[in-house]
């Protein structure tokens, strides 16, 4: 069952990996890195001594000495996830920083996760979830189900939400919710990242392993690592970041690009890009 | 309705008044004080309410930088409604904010000598004010706006007059006074202890009087004021037709209780009643309210008494509060700040709006259980969030030596993140956490933290009716997982033994999961 569901779903052999720069700590100079987004020359860098912008070996302004989770960009916007559950939004190019822009947009502005889908902004919350589309447009979604759970990821898979929380996999069709948890074939209800990849989405666990969701089942991916932090999907290859490091699908098998945990995975100009506490490393 | 305008000269100053008091103006380097050369008042009086802007003008001889001191005594029950100075011949009002914002940014613009104004209530019925630095060849001129009462006196109803102490003492200083009186018209100047003084009205002759003021507030309710004067002092008063009334007494009036002054307010248009109801005698008095003049005044007034009447829980409150009704309270401050530096104000005045929403979201962090942080357990990087009260500075050293200064919040926790690599092996960590005194003596703590990457074990059976699992660890939680797909989780019975009836259905395994998130699968195989 296992194998066979990784031949279907995993894509050909693929074209070699280079490794096109390792950063060094006098260019990056922060402390575990938890996320970074480019807009032209300015970086903005997430760590967990704080929110930094500016170019690499250069100038680094301090937005705020706070921890940060995560750094998202779309559509010309960087989003800053802190510690504490609050987000910050960046417009880079004029230099403006809409501060903590949820407080008083939202019924509950704590935040656990922050995810870019097609051209909508997804929030996942404590209970809930919101979806950010354009300037004005912001839904807020409370179920029933996910009373007193935290939104570790979300996701889209043709008209469903994928809901990840840390009591396992929702999926809401806008009128119902079906939960997958133990009983469904999660080795962890623990769902911490997802990704869309072609017909079905990725789903990965805390200490579970990954997870192939596709018309309601989910289909055990063996990989590296059961314990996964991020995904991505990069010249149509999945990326899978796990507390022991991090691989990219190659044809039927897995091709390592770090060791150690991995504190985000993101694209950046075209390139891959693979942090760890220790490293900032880019991938064409 | 009349409306009476007049303006009198006056060469000597009333030594009681129930105004602005003028106690001291003042150079702060030399402590000398700056000489007054003229007072003008503008009065406008609506019922028993006196409103009162007065322009007092010092002159500067000074040719260096001076920072000016002004203080100054309103006696209850009047309200500071403005202050404003002039920069040169800029005349640059007074904005009420946040004290602590307005020190924040006071202190960043005096710091290049530049020039804000700032007073703040140093009590109800005082208040201080400094300037810095005093602009070379200009006068040092201050505007106070004021909101009071008509005074009592045997005489009739006197307008208040400005009193600044060095006049008193016997400096000859013009003192200009405009009167614009809607009803009742000005009678006479009378003299009252020696001194020249405005009457409004003649003495009240009848048992009990009563004079108020309506005003319709932006908040929807309409606000009244009212005096009562009455030969029997010590009989009941009661306000019908007005909710929350506030009553005071003039600080500078009758003190047998002859004059009461009274503040409520009510939902639109409506009948006022002051009723007097004792063993002896009962007296009604009745009135209208129209509702129909829009206006801040006698709120400001109810307001100033419900602040200093009340018992506010929180500071937060007492500055809501204040900036609704905009009033000063012991939480705010009115910062003037000229055009030039009006760039750098805004600049200062983000800058402390950051650092606020910064401290709020850091006590939100605090707030948050750390458990249930995802990207924080097992690996990661968790917080530190500890109690050192008597610290100025607190270091943490990490297990492999590397430091970290932590941060304050306002509640007095340090707290900061930190990383536990994912190649750490498993054991027990300690946090050396350093905190120095402000005499720079050093003490310790120690903070220890679990890294565990062991899945828990244990032996799953069945007895009594129950399916029992004997975990070799206190579990996080144990979920039995039914043949339906149903998932429930366990009893702990004991420590380390969890029980589910074995009615529930047919078990197919349970789920061991341990505080750091590891996880074993065990099959039921009976």
């Amino acid at each position: 069952m296992v194998s066979i569901a990784i031949a279907i779903m995993m894509g050909a052999d693929s074209a070699p990996i280079k490794l096109v720069k390792e950063f060094s700590k006098q260019e990056l100079p922060f402390e575990r890195i938890n996320g970074i987004s480019v807009t032209e020359d300015k970086w903005v860098v997430g760590s967990m001594r704080g929110l930094y912008v500016g170019t690499p070996g250069g100038e680094w302004e301090k937005i705020s000495d706070q921890s940060i989770r995560q750094v998202v960009s779309s559509r010309g916007e960087t989003w800053a996830l802190y510690g504490n559950g609050s987000v910050d939004k960046m417009d880079v190019k004029s230099n403006r920083l809409y501060y903590d822009v949820l407080q008083g947009a939202v019924k509950r502005p704590w935040v656990g996760s922050i995810w870019a889908i097609d051209n909508k902004i997804l929030f996942g919350g404590s209970g809930g979830w919101y979806e950010k589309l354009g300037e004005k447009s912001l839904t807020e979604s409370y179920p029933d189900q996910l009373t007193g759970k935290h939104v570790t990821s979300l996701s889209k898979a043709k008209a469903d939400t994928l809901i990840g929380t840390q009591d396992g996999l929702f999926v809401s069709n806008g009128k119902q919710i079906k939960r997958f948890g133990f009983g469904d074939g999660l080795s962890d209800v623990w769902i911490t990242s997802m990704i869309p990849k072609n017909n079905f989405v990725a789903v990965g666990s805390y200490n579970g392993g990954l997870y192939f969701y596709q018309d309601r089942y989910l289909i055990p991916v063996e990989t590296p690592s059961k314990k996964i932090r991020n995904l991505l999907v990069w010249k149509s290859q999945l990326v899978v970041g796990t507390l022991e490091g991090t691989w990219i699908e190659n044809g039927k098998k897995w091709t390592s690009l770090a060791k150690g945990e991995n504190t985000f995975l993101s694209t950046i100009n075209g390139s891959l890009v693979v942090g760890t506490p220790a490293s900032i490393t880019f991938f064409r | 309705m009349k409306q009476v305008t007049v303006a009198i000269l006056l060469t000597t100053l009333p030594v009681l008044a129930n105004s602005q008091v003028i106690d001291r103006v003042y150079n702060r380097d030399t402590h000398a004080n700056f000489k007054i050369k003229k007072v003008e008042t503008n009065s406008i009086i609506k019922g028993p309410m006196v409103k009162q802007e007065s322009v007092f003008t010092f002159d500067n001889p000074s040719k260096e930088l001076t920072e000016a001191s002004f203080w100054f005594s309103l006696p209850a029950p009047g309200v500071l409604s403005g202050f404003a100075y002039w920069y040169k011949n800029e005349f640059v009002p007074g904005v009420l904010m946040d004290k602590q914002k307005a020190w924040f940014i006071y202190t960043a613009i005096t710091s290049r000598n530049e020039d804000p104004g700032i007073m703040v209530q140093t009590s109800p019925s005082s208040y201080h004010a400094q300037i810095f630095p005093l602009a070379v060849g200009y006068d040092l001129r201050v505007q106070l706006t004021t909101l009071g009462f008509l005074q009592s006196d045997e005489k009739g109803l006197l307008l208040p007059e400005p009193v600044v102490t060095q006049i008193s003492q016997g400096n000859n200083v013009p003192q200009v006074s405009n009167v614009k009186q809607i009803q009742p018209e000005v009678r006479k100047v009378v003299e009252v202890n020696g001194v020249k003084r405005t009457v409004i009205a003649d003495p009240l002759t009848d048992e009990t009087t009563m004079q108020y003021y309506a005003q319709k507030h932006k908040d929807g309710h309409t606000y009244v004021v009212g005096m009562i004067h009455t030969l029997h002092p010590e009989d009941p008063f009661q306000i019908k037709g007005l909710t929350n009334v506030f009553w005071a007494r003039p600080e500078n009036g009758p003190q047998d209780g002859s004059v009461k002054l009274f503040m409520g307010r009510r939902d639109g248009a409506g009948k006022i009643q002051v009723v007097t109801d004792s063993e002896t005698r009962t007296e009604i008095l009745k009135g209208i309210i129209h509702a129909n003049e829009r206006g801040t005044d006698t709120a400001k007034l109810w307001a100033h008494q419900k602040l200093n009447q009340t018992q506010w829980r929180r500071s937060k409150d007492v500055l809501n509060f204040s900036m609704k009704y905009q009033i000063p309270s012991a939480q705010t401050a009115l910062l003037a700040v000229p055009t030039e530096q009006l760039k750098l104000f805004k600049e200062k005045s983000a800058e402390y709006e950051r650092n606020q929403k910064a401290e709020a979201r850091r006590q939100r962090e605090w707030q948050k259980n750390r458990q249930m942080n995802w990207k924080n357990s097992s690996g990661g990087d968790p917080e530190i969030r500890v109690q050192m009260p008597e610290a100025i500075k607190v270091v943490a050293t990490l297990p492999g030596g590397r430091e970290f200064e932590l941060k304050r919040d306002r509640q007095g926790f340090w707290g900061g993140n930190f990383d536990i690599p994912a190649e750490a092996p498993e054991g027990e960590y300690t946090v050396k956490l350093t905190g120095t005194r402000r005499d720079g003596t050093v003490f310790e703590k120690m903070l220890q933290y679990q890294v565990d990457r062991t899945a828990p074990t244990g032996d799953l059976s069945s007895a009594n009716g129950f399916y029992v699992l004997k975990a070799t660890e206190t579990l996080a939680r144990a979920v039995a997982i039914f043949g339906s797909g149903q998932e429930v989780n366990m009893i702990p019975t004991e420590e380390g033994k969890y029980e589910i009836p074995m009615s529930k259905g047919r078990l197919v395994k349970v789920m061991l999961i341990d505080n750091a998130h590891n996880i074993r699968e065990i099959k039921w195989s009976q």
